[in-house]
């Protein structure tokens, strides 16, 4: 019914130019951001005892049924409440931002960790005496050796694991659940419960889908979609009930239509906007109380939702300004749930990235520009609400209008880190290099931080691995041994002391890399299948094509399209590293390979003016300067296709990416000094594809040009780069016009991504100075935005570092 | 028409800054020549005064490395090593460039040494053609605005370079400009007009004696060649740096904006472009010491009070540029 809607004459009405300096958020939405920012976080408990409870009542079922069941018997347990002001429902916890635990992926680090949570260095949570002793004592022991965490650590092989030690690569989504997907949103809306269950059901009579596994995969669902309905029951009569007390009578009218919504949804398909923005937040909310895990992802909301807007205000039932304070209510919902991550990951993901991407803007599957009026609303909610999330991304492209590009910049300009920007003009070919139809291609859409997927129709298990590309360089130089223990941990090659040319040098590192990509690989198809057997997801698995036809979980291979997506990292240390060793050792000879091996041992200890002339002297990838970014494009190619050879075991394949969360900062700790005269145990480069923090000097225009070098289409798991504008950048009545340019030719290079940071390095020591006073000073850290004074202080002085650029 | 022989003229030139967005329209790249006839006691490049490259020293970075001794008896005294002898031979160096005696090639090579590159050449011997490969590299940024800005020191100073980039950016369907102060024969601006879209041009002052005191010249050559750019139909822009202890009044900045008025032919705006000290450091690197020393900023009131003088003569005006 809604296809027939025509868009409006005035596409541009969402945001016009005028209120771009006056626009504010309701002052419902202030206090709710308010109190979003100065709850603590706590701990809870209720998802971790109805697990157990539920989980040792079907011991013996098989895995689908069972966490079919968890889900049901959690959302007929679980203590729920609507919070003061709050237009939409949904939590998957009491209060808001607590740290669920979900014993089915971990409990070893969690019990190790219980103690320190209220203080450990990044990513605190409060927890009470009751709390841990519930935990210990009560949930805990059930679940040794039956988790995720547990099962991965007795099936991974020991070679692997010596290169894990070892550091060459991670492996992760090893203690929860992976994400990482963009479930059917448009589908959802479209069908509600009961259409979903007519369609399982008639999935289920195919001849084809008799055998008993298909059966129980069916089973699983119409139990999954029973618990949905339970929910939604749940909240529409606590709404209600809510109503009935309420002494206001406008907040009376408004838990009314809260309830009524809820009521509806419990059967039906949403039919007004308001509806469809409260069942997108109840997919999500669903989707994290079963799986627990970071990056669900709600994609092209601005496509899905606008027949919905626009019935709503051409039928005269909402104005724009109602409908503007709803998504903004859905806004500040997205910031409502964050992920308990262990120390260590922590550190890799810092910050509570959940990694609700939504990516307005870009293409319609026919090439035309996909723009429209709710593309705007997005931007000017983030305007309003400039929390962390959604993570909302940008897609543009050559036909993007100029008033989306200053409607973007002046978003940026207001310093939340959003949006960041994609590039269909890369991104889409390089989908299409993987095997989509050009019009899938056209649709994707963003995963989490910066991966790139198809909503409602792929598997990308994005988030596979990091792969250390500098510690291999590293471990290369000395023949494949660590410099500091001497273990044998690569293959044996020539040091660089028995070399005697630049080629053996590459020819001793591509060997290397062949050799740490296999055992990667190898340890992530491990992984991957420990999930299909331990967290099968009926639920999510309603909204992806093609689990229901084939009666296939999307854990076990039932997506449409599969990948699995490994990190390189990081480009620009082995590109500055390559070039030095080149020019100072073979080329013009002024340093003799020993010497070198040597000052990077001792971590240039009484070696400063060699250190020096390695930073100065060879040049540095960011400066658009070939002799050391054809070592970039070169080797970051060279990644790509080592990747790409190989099958996931869900069908599909592997392909690589170039970015890096915060892990630039816990893998650069463990890489010794290195030849472009980085210190042992500093911080790699930032981002992915960003330059090292203040080796570019040229400008942000050269960065573009140096990273445009890689053939970044096989980067089609995703990409990174990281600038920082001082706010002065954005002075004047011709920056933003400005900026746009900055993005037009950003597309023209074909550089998939880029995001930037605009906050001044004064207000940034402010902030770590007086914490108190900066809590909801967003800074973009990788791919996501966080709140700066939550970051620890390493992650906090490296974005102080990165280089800035200003307006000249 | 080809000109090959463009792509090897030499110039010296300072800087290339990519992706200026305040000198002129669009985003430019900013080619900086050296040289200026002008000596401005707030001038933030005083490295662009000299035509000649000169060494300087950003004591800021140096390590003491002390290897200098080794390599180059001149630079005995530096070795003495302490960060005031090194700073102290730049100074009995200031305003000198090649060292007595020494080859270009020679002082370079003794230069290339240091390993933080504190002490380094500012300005160098380049090719138009060098310069323009460079300049063409940012075309996806330029869109229908964009260009090439000449700037310095004064562009003028070097003619020759000057119009070799014009005439290649032209030939390129580049946008260009040129920032000049104006002091210069009108026989050079009729050579580069006809490559030239946009002429940012500085006006200082309207008193002759004050432009004399504190620039070096008085200003008869600057507003003649004004009343002739405007009477030609150019494109202009009126630059006015705001300059406490100067001009940074509304008197003065009205009355040249009343001045500007009264040109022959239109002027496209005014821009006023507030003073800063961020070129103090480079006086110390110089081996000089900052003349302008002692002024603060200026107030936002103090800024918007000359704007709205300009705005009193119906010439429109943005700050920054």
């Amino acid at each position: 019914m809604h296809a027939s809607v025509k868009l409006p004459p005035e596409p541009t009405t969402g945001f016009p130019r005028a209120t771009w300096r006056t626009t504010a958020a309701s002052a419902r939405s202030l206090a709710i951001k308010r109190r979003l920012l100065e709850t603590p976080r706590q701990i809870d408990v209720e998802r971790a005892r109805y697990t157990t409870q539920s989980y040792q009542a079907s011991e013996g079922e098989p895995m689908a049924m069972r966490r079919a069941k968890m889900l049901l018997h959690l959302v007929r347990a679980m203590s729920i409440t609507i919070d003061e002001g709050e237009l939409i429902a949904g939590n998957r916890s009491l209060l808001p931002r607590m740290g669920v635990i979900a014993p089915e992926g971990a409990v070893t680090w969690v019990d190790r960790e219980l103690d320190i949570l209220p203080t450990r260095p990044q990513d605190r949570f409060n927890i009470t005496a009751e709390q841990i002793q519930e935990l210990r004592e009560e949930i805990f022991p059930y679940w040794r050796g039956k988790t995720l965490e547990d099962i991965v650590a007795t099936h991974v092989p020991p070679d692997i694991m010596k290169a894990v030690r070892g550091k060459a690569f991670s492996l992760n989504q090893t203690d929860h659940a992976q994400g990482h997907i963009l479930p059917d949103v448009e589908t959802w809306l479209r069908l509600g419960i009961t259409g979903l269950r007519a369609q399982v059901q008639e999935a289920r009579r195919q001849p084809a889908m008799q055998a008993s596994d298909k059966q129980i995969f069916y089973d699983a669902a119409e139990i999954a979609l029973t618990a949905a309905q339970t929910l939604f029951e749940r909240y529409a009569d606590l709404a209600a009930e809510m109503a009935q007390r309420e002494s206001d009578p406008r907040r009376a009218a408004e838990l009314t239509q809260i309830a009524g919504n809820c009521r509806h949804l419990a059967t039906d398909a949403p039919e007004t906007f308001y509806q469809a923005l409260q069942a997108v937040w109840f997919l999500f909310v669903l989707v994290q109380i079963e799986s627990n895990a970071s990056s669900f992802s709600p994609g092209r909301f601005d496509q899905y939702m606008l027949p919905y807007l626009l019935v709503d205000l051409q039928a005269g039932r909402l104005t724009q300004e109602q409908a503007q304070e709803l998504l903004e209510a859905l806004w500040l919902k997205f910031n409502e749930i964050v992920l308990l991550r262990s120390s260590s990951s922590a550190r890799y993901f810092a910050g509570f990235p959940i990694g609700f991407n939504i990516a307005i803007g870009g293409q319609l599957s026919d090439g035309s520009d996909a723009t429209n009026l709710l593309t705007y609303m997005c931007l000017h909610a983030q305007a309003d609400i400039g929390l962390t999330q959604p993570n909302l991304s940008v897609r543009v492209h050559a036909g993007s209008p100029q008033e989306l590009l200053e409607a973007a910049a002046f978003v940026i300009s207001k310093g939340s880190g959003m949006p960041q920007i994609f590039n269909d003009e890369v991104i889409v070919p390089g989908q299409v290099n993987r095997g989509l139809p050009l019009e899938e291609a056209r649709n994707y859409a963003v995963v989490g931080c910066v991966e790139l997927s198809t909503p409602g129709k792929a598997l990308g298990w994005s988030d596979a691995s990091m792969f250390n590309l500098t510690r291999v360089l590293e471990l290369t130089l000395y023949g494949g041994k660590d410099p500091q223990s001497g273990e044998q941990i690569g293959l044996s090659t020539p040091r660089l002391d028995q070399m005697t040319s630049f080629a053996e040098m590459e020819a001793a590192y591509s060997q290397q890399l062949t050799y740490f990509v296999d055992l990667m690989v190898r340890g992530c198809n491990i992984v991957d299948g420990i999930h299909a057997e331990v967290l099968p997801s009926p639920w999510l698995s309603l909204f992806i094509a093609d689990c229901v036809e084939r009666g296939t979980d999307v854990t076990a291979g039932g997506a449409r399209y599969n990948f699995s997506g490994v990190q390189g990292v990081q480009i620009a240390n082995v590109a500055d590293s390559l070039a030095a060793v080149k020019q100072a050792v073979f080329d013009e000879q002024w340093l003799p390979p020993a010497q070198l091996l040597d000052a990077l041992r001792s971590n240039f200890a009484g070696t400063e003016v060699l250190r020096q002339r390695l930073i100065n002297r060879a040049p540095k990838y960011g400066n658009d300067d070939d002799r050391v970014d054809q070592f970039a494009a070169a080797w970051g190619d060279r990644y790509c296709a080592l990747v790409e050879q190989y099958p996931t075991i869900r069908g599909g394949g592997y392909q690589p990416g170039f970015y890096t969360v915060s892990a630039h900062v816990p893998m650069g700790a463990h890489v010794g000094a290195t030849p472009d005269g980085r210190h042992a145990g500093a911080p790699l480069a930032d981002g992915g594809l960003s330059p090292t923090a203040g080796r570019d000097r040229r400008g942000a225009t050269a960065v573009l040009h140096s990273v445009s070098k890689l053939d970044l289409r096989l980067a089609s798991n995703g990409t990174l780069l990281n600038m920082k504008f001082l706010p002065s950048f954005f002075d004047g009545p011709e920056a933003l016009n400005k900026f746009a340019q900055l993005l037009r030719g950003f597309c023209e290079l074909h550089v998939p991504h880029v995001q930037f940071n605009v906050v001044s390095v004064d207000t940034l020591r402010q902030a770590q100075a007086n914490p108190d006073e900066f809590r909801s000073l967003v800074v973009r850290v990788a791919g996501y935005s966080a709140y700066f004074i939550e970051l620890d202080k390493e992650l906090q002085d490296e974005i102080i570092r990165r280089t800035e650029f200003d307006a000249v | 028409m080809r000109r090959p022989e463009l792509e090897d003229v030499r110039g010296v030139v300072f800087d290339v800054q990519r992706m200026s967005m305040h000198d002129g329209p669009g985003m430019r790249t900013n080619v900086f020549l050296k040289g200026c006839p002008l000596r401005c006691g707030w001038c933030a490049n005083p490295e662009s005064q000299l035509l000649q490259p000169q060494l300087t020293l950003h004591a800021a970075n140096c390590i003491e490395c002390g290897q200098f001794a080794e390599s180059c008896t001149a630079c005995a005294l530096a070795a003495a090593s302490t960060r005031a002898g090194q700073q102290d031979l730049i100074r009995r160096r200031a305003d000198s460039t090649l060292g007595a005696g020494w080859t270009e090639t020679e002082t370079t090579t003794r230069v290339d040494l240091c390993p933080t590159g504190a002490l380094h050449w500012v300005g160098h011997w380049r090719t138009a053609g060098d310069v323009m490969a460079e300049v063409r590299r940012d075309r996806p940024f330029y869109g229908q605005e964009g260009g090439l800005t000449i700037t310095g020191g004064e562009p003028t100073m070097q003619p020759e370079m000057c119009e070799a980039l014009l005439w290649l950016a032209q030939q390129d369907g580049i946008h260009t400009a040129i920032e000049t102060c104006g002091h210069t024969q009108w026989a050079v601006y009729e050579r580069l007009l006809p490559w030239l879209n946009v002429v940012l041009y500085d006006v200082k002052h309207i008193d002759p004696a004050v432009h004399l005191r504190h620039t070096g010249f008085d200003n008869a050559l600057i507003l003649d060649n004004l009343a002739r750019l405007t009477a030609r139909g150019v494109s202009v822009r009126v630059r006015i740096p705001l300059i406490p202890g100067f001009n940074a009044d509304p008197a003065t900045i009205g009355g040249i904006a009343a001045y500007v008025r009264r040109m022959p032919g239109p002027v496209a705006g005014i821009d006023l472009l507030p003073y800063h000290s961020l070129g103090k450091a480079k006086y110390g690197a110089l081996g000089r010491v900052y003349p302008w020393e002692g002024h603060a900023r200026l107030s936002d009131s103090e800024v918007s009070a000359c704007a709205a003088a300009v705005r009193a003569e119906n010439l429109p005006v943005t700050i920054g540029g």
